[in-house]
């Protein structure tokens, strides 16, 4: 029997092109956080070991950004899926006279994300956004609130606008992942007298595991990396109230072009992301996320 | 045959138009046939309000010197410093740009700009401001001239000081007087707002707060240590905090973010540059000029404990790069810019900010005879102060805006906000 070849020959143009675009950069980016590189001081440029890392475990704003970029994930993973998954469902079995309600709920995944961040802005403006007229026309508040200039809203206020513009992703993975179970399937267990609820639970949500899983996965690496919304709303503030890891290292690199502390930051976050996916693709391979691709 | 011949001929005739098409590519610029051109970073050309006004300057300019092209790049005023410096890392740096406060020093600190001494002729350096030529120098040698004058003033709407029954020709000249003006105008119209700080996290936002610190006493970036934790900087930061609790500011806005509402007269007292008045007529298309030099009255920034007024400038100073091509096509550009009778008349004039010309009151006396004018020219500029720019200026400005910002919108006691701005600044040093 022929040994299998451990690479294939046509994929070594593309590991190439990943090495030099990917591997070269990142491993630039390794050396760079052992150096003390300030662009507005180059004659001092010197190798200074882990002295970045060290100040990084000591940096107050880094340990906030860490929290912040957690919150700002999971609120929005959370958030999008939950709301996806019921748009899902709920729009499954759609009438035709309402079938373009689905087309409508897809809208916002297709305005640029820069556009959803002055949208939003505009909208949560304390002196003339519609949110602040009509919540003061409610009564709901007393007075105009600077919801994106406060240490208390701008965090739930970027969240808000980044679900808006996430959960159609959700809407479409999940509306393609319920075409794929089988009708005979569903029709089994309403026989065996399955409620819609149980059904949901016991049918759709395995079927759906594997798309869940996945869903998740982009979403949180793409949350990992939003820097242009968090950036168009709030530039990382007020105070370091919205700042996340990547809009922190953008500040560290293009604001006080401070590369070897960024760089320090940036590998940081990356082992986090790396682990991430890690984690997430060891949970794809396990035994029962395969059996229901298998059933 | 016919076939195979007309499959011989291709490559030959293939090669003979690459051949042309390079030579024609070639050719001007081996034998210097065409025109050189300068590279020029500016945000004037990105901004709707100016962007006319400079496009027609850079055609007149090139008209008067057919030899040289300019190519403009718009980058908005924000992004300049990162823009410029992310091009200098890479190797291709414009041949001029347009650049402003603590921006000029950073730039410089990179090594990238090209000194000017040898390039200035005497005459023109003479015949700008002092202090404005002082401002582009540094470790003696001058690195950037002075395109606009544009200092920071204290604004004030007399109808709206009226209507507050306050005297509209006698604004208030201390911070004390001037927070009971702001409860003044709050009390007969919630509507308007009654000043417009903007305390944003850039360095703009320090630059614009630094006259503020100074009224204060407060000095955040000593020599060689911060100097945050103090009796003045908490007051600084009380005062803050008093603006926005009390609602005499809107938190989180940018300074041209307030300039709508004063061309809309709902902004009480605005802290801005001559260009202000630019903006209003910009805006608001019902004002005529007139109307403007009567509604709006400038004058220097109340003082503080000290009785001093103090602001600093926000000036457009123009900078060569070391690899610029041809530093003296790049030259001729930049003094035309600052000097030209017609650019200014075009561009800085019609701009509604300040030539550098020591004599452009001779000048130009009906554009330069207006009061908002006169008033910074013969008020306002004596009071200007250069905030401690630099290196260390930039590394600091996040840690003391952070601190503005918790006093503003947070509820941590002033002293613990001073002590951590001060941990935060060592990291600076």
């Amino acid at each position: 029997m022929k040994a299998r070849a451990w690479l294939d020959g046509m994929a070594v143009p593309a590991i190439a092109i990943l090495l030099f675009v990917v591997g070269y950069p990142t491993l630039r980016a390794i050396l760079l956080s052992g150096y003390n590189d300030q662009l507005l001081d180059p004659a001092h440029v010197r190798f200074v070991g882990a002295a970045n890392y060290a100040r990084l475990w000591r940096d107050p704003v880094f340990w906030s950004a860490a929290r912040n970029t957690l919150v700002f994930t999971a609120s929005s993973v959370a958030l999008g899926f939950v709301l996806g998954l019921a748009l899902a469902v709920l729009t499954e079995h759609l009438a035709p006279p309402l079938r373009w309600l689905r087309g409508t709920l897809l809208t916002p995944w297709a305005i640029p994300v820069i556009v959803v961040a002055f949208l939003f802005r505009y909208m949560l403006d304390q002196q003339v956004g519609i949110v602040t007229y009509l919540l003061l026309r409610v009564h709901a508040i007393a007075a105009a609130v600077p919801w994106l200039a406060s240490l208390r809203w701008a965090m739930p206020a970027v969240v808000l606008a980044n679900v808006w513009n996430q959960t159609p992703f959700y809407l479409l993975m999940f509306a393609a992942a319920l075409k794929g179970i089988p009708e005979e399937v569903r029709d089994a267990a309403r026989i065996d007298g399955a409620g819609g609820w149980q059904e949901f639970w016991r049918i759709t949500v395995p079927y759906l595991r594997n798309t869940m899983a996945v869903a998740c996965l982009i979403m949180v690496i793409t949350n990992f990396n939003n820097f242009p919304l968090i950036w168009a709303m709030t530039g990382g503030g007020p105070v370091y109230a919205t700042t996340t890891l990547v809009v922190y290292i953008f500040q560290l690199a293009f604001a006080q072009f401070n590369l070897g502390y960024a760089a320090a930051v940036g590998t940081v976050w990356l082992a986090v992301l790396l682990g991430l996916a890690i984690v997430y693709l060891r949970t794809l391979q396990r035994p029962a996320f395969a059996s229901v691709n298998e059933a | 045959m016919l076939i195979t011949r007309g499959r011989r001929r291709r490559p030959v005739l293939l090669g003979a138009a690459v051949t042309v098409l390079m030579l024609s590519i070639a050719w001007p610029r081996a034998f210097g046939a065409g025109p050189v051109t300068v590279t020029f970073v500016n945000w004037a050309s990105a901004e709707p309000a100016t962007r006319p006004a400079i496009l027609d300057v850079i055609n007149a300019f090139e008209r008067a010197h057919p030899s040289v092209e300019i190519k403009s790049v718009p980058v908005s005023f924000s992004d300049v410093l990162h823009q410029l410096i992310v091009q200098t890392t890479a190797g291709n740096p414009p041949d001029v740009a347009q650049i402003a406060g603590n921006d000029t020093v950073a730039l410089q600190a990179t090594g990238a700009l090209q000194p000017l001494d040898g390039l200035a002729p005497r005459a023109f350096l003479e015949s700008l401001y002092p202090n404005e030529v002082t401002l582009g120098r540094f470790g003696g040698a001058l690195y950037a001239i002075p395109w606009v004058v544009a200092p920071l003033g204290f604004w004030y709407n007399r109808p709206l000081l009226r209507q507050a029954g306050l005297n509209p020709d006698r604004p208030p000249a201390t911070i004390a007087a001037w927070l009971e003006a702001m409860r003044a105008v709050r009390a007969k119209d919630p509507g308007v707002v009654p000043f417009g700080l903007d305390i944003t996290n850039r360095s703009f936002g320090l630059d614009v707060n630094w006259p503020f610190l100074l009224a204060f006493g407060a000095r955040p970036l000593g020599v060689r240590a911060p100097d945050a934790d103090t009796p003045q900087m908490r007051a600084y930061l009380t005062w803050v905090r008093t603006l926005t609790r009390e609602g005499d500011t809107l938190p989180g806005k940018l300074l041209g973010e307030f300039r709508p509402l004063a061309a809309r007269n709902q902004l009480a007292f605005a802290f801005d540059g001559p260009y202000l008045r630019g903006v209003i007529l910009s805006l608001n298309k019902s004002m005529t000029p007139a109307q403007v030099d009567a509604t709006w009255g400038v004058t220097v920034l109340p003082a503080g404990a000290d009785g001093r007024h103090y602001t600093v400038p926000t000036d457009h100073q123009l900078v060569m790069f070391k690899a610029a091509r041809d530093k003296g096509a790049a030259w001729v550009f930049m003094q035309y810019l600052a000097s030209d009778r017609s650019a200014i008349e075009t561009y800085t004039l019609t701009s509604g900010v300040i030539p550098p010309l020591r004599n452009a009151a001779a000048m130009f006396p009906q554009q330069m005879g207006g009061p908002i004018v006169q008033a910074f020219v013969r008020d306002v500029i004596p009071t200007v102060v250069r905030p401690a720019w630099g290196p260390t200026y930039s590394k600091a400005y996040p840690a003391i805006m952070a601190g503005a910002q918790q006093a503003a919108s947070g509820n941590d006691p002033i002293a613990d906000i001073t002590k951590q701005m001060q941990a935060q600044l060592q990291a600076a040093y």
